[in-house]
């Protein structure tokens, strides 16, 4: 839940500026930013194919509407998701599955550590999946985008108090569904196999 | 997970982590902590990345048909007025004339 700065908010400013003195520019900001659409849409339709639709379609509004973007200090990513979102809404391919990302496993950890976090990030993601749409649109915004409430609440369109409800229901029923023992278990258990 | 986050999330769930909230709030913590691990976005492919950025570009690049698109586009709107507009005046022109034609035209001043 790592949110900005101000100075990488300013940075960000300048980024976009930049994009909209030089349509080339434009590069920095969709590197930025490709990863958290594509995650997002792919959360949300749970189809590949349709993910990366929304994915080039959000990123062609943004180069469309540049010129007229106005900087209203929150990170450019708010906008993104916004226009995401709609372009799911009208998307009428909507299955209730869910496609899972595996996680790249790091130098730092063994086989055995790997596969238990990559077990355990499948376990939440598949729960999350379950929640109703406003629930998973806050929690995959909060957690997955790094937003803050009140941007969160501006994507959605809801106040912020509504988005606090959301994000407290939704970690109330995964905490129930998923047991969500405490790092300092899961330690203790992989060193118990160890 | 900092002592930030955790006033951010306690402020989020209306609760304090030493209120009455406090062991529920711990568990929630740990929950959110998982929940930023697992619904972090992997790098996608660069091949994927590069795809969808000419697929972007091309599309930012290619102008919309249809009245979505032309409400999109005030320079095309502007245009489309321009060709009705002529479109009308020649109509009206040849309107004139047929009526001219069928009447003898317009009396010459002696």
């Amino acid at each position: 839940m790592a949110h900005r700065t101000e100075a990488e908010l300013a940075a960000e400013r300048e980024l976009i500026l930049a994009a909209q003195r030089d349509r080339a520019a434009f590069a920095p900001l969709y590197e930025r930013y490709v990863d958290q659409i594509h995650a997002y849409a792919l959360s949300l339709t749970g189809n590949r194919e349709t993910a990366e639709d929304v994915t080039a379609a959000t990123f062609a509004r943004a180069m469309e509407e540049l010129p007229r973007f106005e900087w209203r200090g929150v990170p450019y990513s708010a906008w993104l998701y916004r226009v995401a979102a709609n372009l799911v809404a009208r998307s009428k391919r909507r299955p209730g599955w869910i496609e899972l990302t595996p996680h790249l496993p790091s130098d730092m950890e063994s086989p055995e550590e790997a596969a238990e976090r990559d077990d355990r990030a499948a376990q939440v993601r598949a729960a999350v999946a379950t929640l109703p749409d406003d629930q998973r649109q806050a929690v995959l915004l909060r957690f997955g985008g790094e937003l803050r409430n009140r941007e969160i609440a501006e994507i959605m369109g809801r106040s912020e108090g509504a988005v606090k409800l959301l994000t407290f229901r939704a970690l109330t029923t995964l905490r129930r569904r998923l047991g969500a023992p405490l790092p300092a278990e899961r330690a203790a258990r992989l060193e118990g196999r160890g | 997970m900092t002592p930030t986050d955790v006033d951010q999330l306690a402020a989020a769930l209306d609760a304090e982590p030493s209120g009455p909230y406090g062991p529920r709030l711990a568990d929630l913590l740990a929950l959110a902590a998982e929940l930023s691990e697992a619904l972090t976005a992997q790098p996608l492919p660069l091949t994927v990345r590069r795809r969808l950025y000419r697929r972007a570009v091309d599309q930012a690049e290619t102008p919309r048909l249809g009245i979505a698109g032309l409400v999109r586009r005030p320079s095309l709107v502007g245009a489309a007025g321009g060709v009705a507009a002529l479109a009308a005046a020649a109509v009206a022109v040849a309107l004139l004339r047929s009526r001219d034609h069928h009447h003898g035209g317009i009396p010459q001043a002696a």
